[in-house]
């Protein structure tokens, strides 16, 4: 097994991931191949084109030279051929003593304007007439040359550097009478004025028959002709060749075109397609991408909207659909699924939010039931809650057994000092008897809620109950203290005032008394702590002013001022500054001024009992619902978690050095709650003094 | 240049002889002396032979006063008599006689060529040919 390499894994996974991509692919696949197909086969079209229209152009060039070339030779053969049988020529007879062939022969060099001689030879070889005079009566070597050429039938041959055209001279009047030879000399360079010489263009003539001439040598070399005529193209040239007809048999004219000039055209044109071809490229590239892109992105809308629901679950969300094609019929298929879950979701929590609700219900329900203080109210309650709760149901009550057939809530009940359980009653359930075990098992937990309340209101009962018999008991049981103890401290302090006790007696009996008043005012407290619990005070509501309260405090203080002295602990009255808007002078409470002064002696009696040294401020504010006294001590103060235990019956935090029952506070709290008020206590520590408020609620 | 000028002297020479002799070949005999019609005729290409012998007449070109005096006195024809003359027979294929420049010339060709006749200064003449015809000058 092969493994692709990494790009090539990237790219097929991204082909495979991307729907876009696919599409893309394709599009630029179906639009580039025809075109690159039809842009290379126009390019191969035209470049043979071109190539054929360049060749055919150069052949007509190398044609043209070929025929001028021709025809200048012709012209030099009918112009020898014409002089030679001129009348004139009877002069080569007299040896042209009147210089009249000698004059036409320089007249027509003149006129011909070509590097040509010509000259008229006589049969013994010389030279009678001339284009130039310095010919003159010279031997004619190359006799022998020109019946060469004559014998062969031709009319011409060729020196080094020329070729010599001849034509027999006869006399005008006796064509048999030979009178010599006209002949006609030129230089082969001359036929460079019909080769071209241009930068990129040149063309030249080469004899290829004669292999004497050095140049000529070099130049065959080079070239390759084959045939009349024909092309070929080198690294740097383009060579077209045509052969030439006539005198110059087997010579050729050759023709050379530099290839960057003669394929210039063909440059450019391949240098258009590629230009072509990149903007097509672009333009298939772009317009597939925007093809793909329109294809795609009703899917990537799709995808958004999705991806959209995925996080934020809002399947109010819709796909526009509206093309009617496949990914139109997913867009709606996809809106009617969206739509659908949001119904079923709507209808689940609505469901939820139902079942949340008979949850509160049924909590409400347990709620109420365990609020009830008597059994048939209990009942009674759970009757009309059920009621409430299963309207198509009817419920009702019996103490006796219920109907067989019908569909009961049985209900028992514990005694307590026998731990068993009595039928107590039965709720019958008016309708169809049902078998949705759920059902059943809601009644089943209405019955145990309904049993634990009785229970409980049973209990509650009994406690109450055992409660009031140890308060009676206590109450009775201080009733009877108190006489005997009365006996005790007015038998003790007659003794003290009126009796004949030695001094050293006298302590004793004191301490007696002592003891008994003692314990006299810890039965006095259990006495009021057992009347508070049995609800037996007395309470008094009467409207009091501020001068009322101001009255009664200030006659506390007085009362109590000989015991703070006692201890040298300054107590002192102060009320808030008059402008403060909370005392106004018609501040009034309703409240039992009787009690309230018990409550504030209780506090102020506690606080010099627990303050050696300092000061005891009694403070009075107000806000706009409550009035309060505030009771501030240097004292020993308490600690706050230890704050909540002290006003429990009994409790003292530090015992051994402070006297008292622990009732005190236990019965402030308790008196200013009967009168609708309340005792706080609160201190910063252990050693930094404590602060009693009575709170009043103000009318 | 010199040739020319000797050529000249003798032309104005011969005019101030005043007598034109025409001359032949030693080749090309006559049998009868020739007469100025017979003259005529060979210089009008009427007659074209001596027996084999191909004649070829010859004139001096056609600005010279002695060729003017010779068809004057010989041919006792204008020149537009002349022109007409040659330019009908030009369609029958006779062309005019040749036309040398010079007397030496004629002289020249009538010594190379046997059917050779031409009309030169009696001055000029030397033993090279035969005077065939004297022409009498007309005052």
């Amino acid at each position: 097994m092969i493994y692709p390499t990494g790009w090539l894994t990237s790219l097929r996974s991204r082909f495979n991931s991307s729907l876009k991509v696919k599409l893309l692919i394709a599009l630029f696949a179906i639009g580039f191949v025809p075109y690159l197909f039809i842009l290379l086969y126009t390019l191969n079209l035209g470049e043979a084109k071109i190539i054929q229209s360049i060749t055919q152009t150069q052949y007509a060039q190398v044609d043209k030279i070929k025929r001028d070339v021709e025809q200048q030779m012709t012209r030099l053969e009918n112009e020898v051929l014409f002089l030679s049988q001129l009348d004139l020529m009877d002069d080569m007879i007299v040896g042209d003593i009147d210089k009249r062939i000698s004059r036409l022969l320089t007249q027509k060099k003149r006129d011909m304007n070509l590097d040509l001689e010509l000259y008229c030879i006589d049969p013994v070889n010389r030279v009678i007439a001339s284009s130039s005079l310095e010919n003159l009566q010279q031997p004619f070597t190359d006799a022998q040359r020109v019946k060469e050429a004559e014998s062969q039938h031709h009319t011409y041959y060729f020196d080094n550097e020329t070729i010599n055209l001849f034509s027999p001279i006869h006399a005008s009047f006796e064509d048999q009478r030979f009178l010599g030879y006209l002949l006609l000399t030129y230089r082969l360079d001359d036929l460079n004025r019909f080769n071209l010489h241009q930068n990129s263009v040149r063309s030249i003539l080469v004899n290829a028959s004669d292999t004497s001439n050095a140049l000529q040598q070099q130049q065959m070399a080079v070239l390759k002709l084959d045939g009349d005529n024909g092309d070929y193209t080198t690294d740097e040239e383009m060579v077209l060749y045509k052969a030439v007809d006539g005198v110059l048999q087997g010579w050729y004219a050759v023709y050379m075109i530099k290839k960057s000039s003669a394929l210039a055209f063909l440059d450019d044109f391949i240098i258009f397609l590629g230009v072509m071809s990149v903007i097509g490229l672009l333009f298939i590239a772009l317009f597939s991408n925007w093809i793909s892109n329109q294809i795609v992105k009703p899917v990537v809308a799709l995808t958004t909207i999705a991806e959209k629901i995925v996080i934020t679950e809002d399947y109010s969300n819709e796909v526009a659909a509206t093309s009617a094609d496949e990914i139109g019929q997913l867009s709606r298929a996809f809106n009617t699924l969206v739509r659908q879950t949001d119904n079923a979701l709507g209808a689940l929590e609505e469901e939820n939010r139902l079942r949340l609700q008979r949850f509160v219900q049924l909590i409400g329900i347990f709620n109420r039931i365990i609020k009830t203080q008597s059994e048939e109210e209990c009942i009674e309650i759970t009757l009309s809650e059920l009621e409430k709760l299963i309207s198509e149901r009817s419920f009702s009550f019996t103490r006796r057994a219920a109907p067989p057939e019908m569909m009961a809530i049985a209900i028992f009940t514990r005694d307590y000092d026998t731990g068993e359980r009595h039928y107590y009653g039965a709720i019958t359930l008016g309708g169809e008897t049902s078998n949705d075990e759920y059902e059943l098992q809601f009644y089943a937990s209405i019955g145990t809620m309904i049993m634990l309340q009785l229970d409980q209101i049973g209990l509650v009962k009994r406690t109450r109950e055992v409660s009031k018999a140890k308060s009676v008991f206590i109450s009775h049981m201080s009733h009877e203290l108190r006489t005997p103890l009365h006996a005790i401290i007015t038998s003790s302090q007659y003794l003290i005032t009126y009796g004949t006790l030695a001094e050293e007696q006298l302590p004793v009996v004191a301490n007696v008394e002592n003891s008994a008043q003692h314990l006299l005012s810890m039965i006095n407290d259990i006495i009021d702590v057992a009347r508070l619990e049995a609800g037996k005070v007395p309470v008094a509501i009467v409207p009091l002013r501020l001068e009322n309260i101001e009255a009664m405090l200030l006659e506390v203080t007085t009362m109590l001022e000989p015991l703070a002295e006692e201890k040298e602990i300054i107590l002192t009255y102060r009320r808030e500054s008059s402008d403060d808007l909370m005392i106004e002078s018609d501040l009034m409470i309703e409240s039992d001024l009787k009690l309230l002064k018990q409550i504030l002696i209780n506090l102020l009696s506690n606080a010099i009992k627990f303050t050696t040294e300092g000061t005891i401020i009694l403070r009075l504010d107000a806000d706009d619902q409550t009035l309060k006294l505030h009771i501030c001590d240097t004292g020993i103060g308490i600690e706050a978690d230890d704050i909540t235990q002290v006003f429990n019956d009994f409790t003292q935090v530090r015992e051994g050095n402070q006297q008292g029952s622990g009732l005190g506070l236990s019965i402030s709290r308790k008196l200013a709650r009967l009168l609708g008020g309340d005792v706080t206590l609160s201190s910063e520590g252990a050693g930094k003094g404590a602060e009693a408020t009575v709170t009043l609620r103000r009318v | 240049m010199i040739r020319i000028l000797l050529i000249s002297a003798l032309f104005f020479l011969s005019l101030d002889a005043g007598e034109l002799v025409v001359i032949a070949n030693k080749a090309n005999i006559f049998k009868d002396r020739l007469s100025n019609q017979n003259i005529s005729r060979i210089y009008l290409k009427k007659k074209r032979y001596n027996g084999s012998l191909k004649l070829v007449a010859l004139n001096l070109s056609a600005s010279d006063p002695l060729r003017k005096e010779f068809e004057h006195s010989v041919l006792s024809m204008s020149d537009l008599q002349l022109a007409a003359y040659w330019a009908k027979q030009h369609y029958q294929g006779q062309r005019p006689p040749l036309s040398m420049m010079s007397a030496a010339s004629v002289l020249a060709f009538v010594r190379e060529v046997e059917g050779a006749i031409g009309y030169i200064p009696k001055a000029s003449v030397d033993d090279s040919v035969n005077i065939i015809y004297e022409v009498k000058t007309t005052p």
